[in-house]
């Protein structure tokens, strides 16, 4: 165990993961309270032609460059996404999945471009953004999930007061002098920012699991906003731990997956023990002799 | 009472190409209870909307205690109607009223412990300190309206704006907020309420707006809530429906 | 290679029937769930029988599907996950669990994910099935099939399909089990997504079920030609995809799906109610409103004589907007001016009269 615990490999990529688990599931909170939660999964399929563009672009497939792509399409995905319901009767239901089917076409079309054509050397890595390839994260790509974390943390932290009085009432934060389409901006940015890093680790389909099930499980066990905040941080940590230990110590099990599995687990836990989850409730419920209000 | 608080003249107000409120010219007088009543769709909320800046007229212009720009809603207490909240959010009652005071706060800045005694304060006077702990979401209409009553003394405004806050809340909220109103009047501060039940018009306010889309009548109660101004808000509404 | 097109085509008309029901229920990003959780039921089938075309692997994977529904909905009815968070809590773990699945034994299977998960269309006619004398492609022979149930249900059940997705307390008192209906379409479509794997792959197939779909309902008013235009929109979409992927050696299955998401677009800004349209409309909705205000301001009390500068100031208005609108007044007579001052005429007169009935204001 010692082994693992002390390997480079392991090191790099628990580090990468439980800090991105952390900064995502904080940020994924407020998606999830705003009822935005498939916008991340829409954001996640819909950087994989931003990806594959900058690689087409660039011609180097440069940890830096492929996020800027990812967050280009990122943005223009949510773009697409709130054009259509604000100007036409689609629901956000139906455009969530018109743009990030669409999106992840055109990523494939030039994917297979990319792939026929004798231009593009070393094209074998950019299916692990898809899926996700945490045991190849590089160094710079830790880097990069530590920096885009950290400068996610620091403005969640500067905007915390404002943020929360719009997530909650938007009304009121707007008499009160707070500028509400700059919070819904910061929240969306720093969203794609996650998103963009975390594909490597994670893979598009799969991250918008690290933004909803540590909120879950975070307004599960607290009704206080900054301690709902922190345990979603802290459970995305501790499952971005346990999952890469379980990859790297069974064998030819994927990272991605390992945490998403180990998340959905204390998901399901807090689902049922939790002091708002089920068997609480249904206790409460016998002894009031009826719904909780 | 005799200076006006709040002026509002030539406003119009529209959604698209229908007009909601047509024309209006207003004065509110300092320091009084003033009632909105009007039939249903007759503009209430959009004119409260519309001096909270949340609406943009088409034309015409609102001071309020003299002044136009926007750091004058910080002197506004605003109380919506319900359900405009996010109730899932996890709050505490405590923590929605200390919302109030940030408002009076810049960016990053945390609420000290002077913040908290006020806010304790304004709990107290809405008689809902036992439920500083519990979360928004399990309070039952009146204590939420209690509570966001709380947030909006905590916010130590000038003036109060409220959109029927009576609405669907028991009797003894209702009297317990009439009575805060009362004396948050004799405090010198400035109620305008948007209010739907009319039998209690004369008891609860001292100055009334009948509205329908324009002002029809506005003044002390005694001198303008007449029925003939009552029949003539309501009238054509009611052959309608 | 006329059968890849083929296969294509059936692909989309299969999927779009029922794309127009997913879309109307709010049910698209649950469909989208489906197609990633059966990869789930398809890996466990296989490990099962050890065959990729047994017929295992389609009931399995439809049960799987099913199954997600009814997680998403005993999850969501606890009331203590909103049902959009539980859509991609359920899907990722059970995607999660596929994945794990077949690279931990990817190493004496051959299971291809890339295919699986991506799809080929190209592949489709290697693949091939006798029927009844002739050789066709399996992928054609299944989703032939298919179109043909589900267009059947369609047509058999339209009146409950219509009344359960536009009321469904109604439809209940009227005596439909929403429920059942409900079921039956969410196992339909697990089945079409099962077979359309082959062609399309698992993450683009939410495509050919809702895009055509949403591209008619931008369109149409009745459901009925809901139905048959969103067809009509996969069929063009297809043949798009397939010439240009086909003809510029690309991923056919990814083309078809941006080419639908342009298809969308046009549509959408362009349509009869479109962006286009809507936003002329409103500019023109928003200068006769603005020509309207101005004559009704002038029959007010003590407005009745306005100056330029009274006009300008009360509407801020612009000086060219301004002489645009007074131009219109004067030419159609509903103002006229004496030195300076504006005032309104008889025709005037009557015009605000008659707006002031429009707009519901007290005369």
């Amino acid at each position: 165990m010692m082994d693992i615990l002390t390997s480079f490999t392991f090191l790099i990529v628990a580090v990468g993961t439980m800090v991105l688990a952390f900064a995502g599931g904080m940020v994924g909170t407020i998606s999830v309270m705003k009822g935005q939660s498939l916008i991340g999964d829409a954001i996640g399929h819909a950087t994989f032609p931003g990806i594959v563009l900058a690689f087409m672009l660039i011609g180097v497939k440069e940890t830096y460059t492929l996020a800027i792509g990812a967050v280009l399409f990122g943005i223009l995905a949510f773009l697409a996404i709130q054009m259509i319901t604000s100007h036409s009767k689609v629901t956000l239901d139906g455009a969530l999945a018109l743009v990030l089917s669409s999106f992840f076409g055109l990523g494939m079309a030039l994917m297979s471009f990319v792939q026929g054509n004798p231009d593009f050397e070393g094209t074998q890595g950019l299916n692990d953004y898809i899926f996700g390839q945490a045991a190849y994260m590089l160094r710079s790509d830790v880097y990069l999930i530590i920096t885009a974390s950290f400068i996610s943390l620091f403005i969640l932290g500067a905007f915390y007061n404002q943020i929360r009085i719009y997530v909650f009432d938007p009304v009121f934060s707007r008499t009160a002098g707070i500028n509400n389409n700059l919070m819904n901006f910061i929240i969306l940015v720093v969203t794609i920012l996650l998103i963009s890093v975390g594909l490597k680790a994670v893979g598009a389909i799969l991250i918008v699991n690290l933004l909803i099930a540590p909120a879950v499980i975070g307004q599960l066990w607290s009704s206080r906003f900054s301690i709902v905040l922190l345990i979603a941080g802290c459970s995305g940590s501790i499952a971005a731990f346990l999952g890469t230990y379980i990859s790297t110590a069974g064998q030819d099990i994927a990272t991605g997956p390992a945490i998403i599995l180990t998340l959905s687990a204390l998901m399901v836990l807090s689902l049922f023990l939790a002091p708002k989850g089920i068997m609480r409730r249904s206790i409460y419920k016998r002894r009031m002799g009826g719904d909780m209000p | 009472m005799e200076e006006d608080i709040i002026t509002i003249r030539d406003l119009n107000v529209a959604y698209q190409d229908k007009p909601a409120l047509w024309h209006i010219n207003l004065d509110i007088k300092e320091n009084s209870r003033t009632a909105i009543v009007g039939p249903n769709g007759a503009g209430k909320s959009t004119m409260i909307k519309t001096v909270m800046k949340l609406i943009r007229p088409v034309s015409g212009n609102i001071k309020i205690a003299g002044r136009t720009d926007k750091g004058v809603l910080k002197t506004i207490a605003y109380v919506p109607q319900k359900g405009e909240v996010n109730w899932d959010f996890p709050t505490t009652v405590l923590d929605v009223v200390l919302m109030g005071r940030y408002v009076h706060k810049g960016w990053i800045k945390r609420p000290n412990r002077k913040d908290k005694e006020i806010a304790l304060k304004a709990l107290k006077t809405m008689k809902m300190e036992a439920f500083r702990d519990r979360q928004i979401s399990e309070l039952s209409g009146g204590q939420r309206q209690r509570a966001f009553l709380a947030r909006a003394i905590a916010q130590d405004a000038d003036i109060y704006v409220m959109d029927e806050p009576l609405q669907g809340i028991d009797i003894t909220t209702e009297n317990l907020i009439i009575d805060v109103i009362r004396q948050l009047q004799e405090d010198g501060k400035t109620f305008i309420v948007v209010h739907h039940q009319l039998n209690t018009v004369k008891e609860y306010f001292d100055h009334v707006v009948i509205l329908n889309k324009t002002v029809i009548a506005s003044g002390p109660v005694d001198a303008v809530f007449t029925e003939e101004n009552i029949e003539t808000a309501y009238r054509e509404k009611g052959i309608r429906t | 290679m006329i059968e890849v097109l083929l296969v294509l085509v059936v692909t989309a008309l299969a999927t779009s029937v029922l794309g127009v029901f997913l879309v109307l229920r709010g049910l698209s990003m649950t469909t989208d769930a489906i197609s990633h959780t059966i990869l789930l039921g398809i890996v466990l089938a296989f490990f099962i029988t050890n065959d990729i075309r047994s017929p295992w692997l389609i009931i399995a994977a439809s049960i799987v599907g099913i199954l997600t529904v009814y997680i998403i909905e005993l999850v969501s009815r606890t009331q203590l996950v909103r049902q959009d968070a539980a859509i991609g809590l359920v899907f990722t773990a059970l995607f999660a669990a596929a994945i794990i699945l077949i690279s931990k034994y990817s190493g004496n299977v051959h299971l291809d994910m890339d295919v699986v998960l991506m799809g080929e269309v190209i592949f489709a006619p290697f693949n091939r099935i006798e029927v009844l004398g002739f050789s066709i492609p399996n992928a054609l022979w299944q989703l032939s099939i298919i179109l043909l149930v589900n267009a059947g249900f369609v047509a058999l059940f339209y009146k409950e399909l219509k009344l359960t997705t536009f009321d469904s307390k109604f439809a209940f008192i009227a005596g439909f089990s929403a429920t059942f209906i409900y079921y039956v379409l969410m196992t339909l479509v697990s089945v079409t997504a099962v077979a359309a794997f082959d062609a399309v792959g698992s993450i683009l197939v939410i495509n050919f079920f809702v895009a055509p779909a949403l591209t008619a309902y931008l369109l149409v008013r009745r459901l009925s030609s809901m139905i048959w235009l969103s067809m009509l929109f996969a069929v063009i979409n297809s043949v798009l995809g397939y010439l240009i992927g086909f003809g510029y050696d690309l991923s056919v299955a990814g083309v078809t799906s941006f080419i639908a998401l342009v298809t969308f677009m046009i549509v959408f800004i362009f349509n009869p109610d479109g962006w286009v349209n809507n936003k002329i409309r409103s500019m023109k909705q928003k200068h006769s409103f603005t020509r309207a205000m101005i004559l009704m301001l002038m029959n007010e009390r003590g407005h009745t004589r306005l100056t330029e500068r009274e006009i300008t100031a009360h509407f801020n208005l612009g000086r060219k907007q301004f002489d645009k609108h007074m131009e219109y007044l004067l030419i159609n007579d509903y103002i006229e001016k004496a030195d300076g001052h504006y005032t309104l005429t008889e025709r005037g007169e009557e015009y605000t009269h008659y707006t002031r009935i429009k707009y519901e204001l007290p005369i």
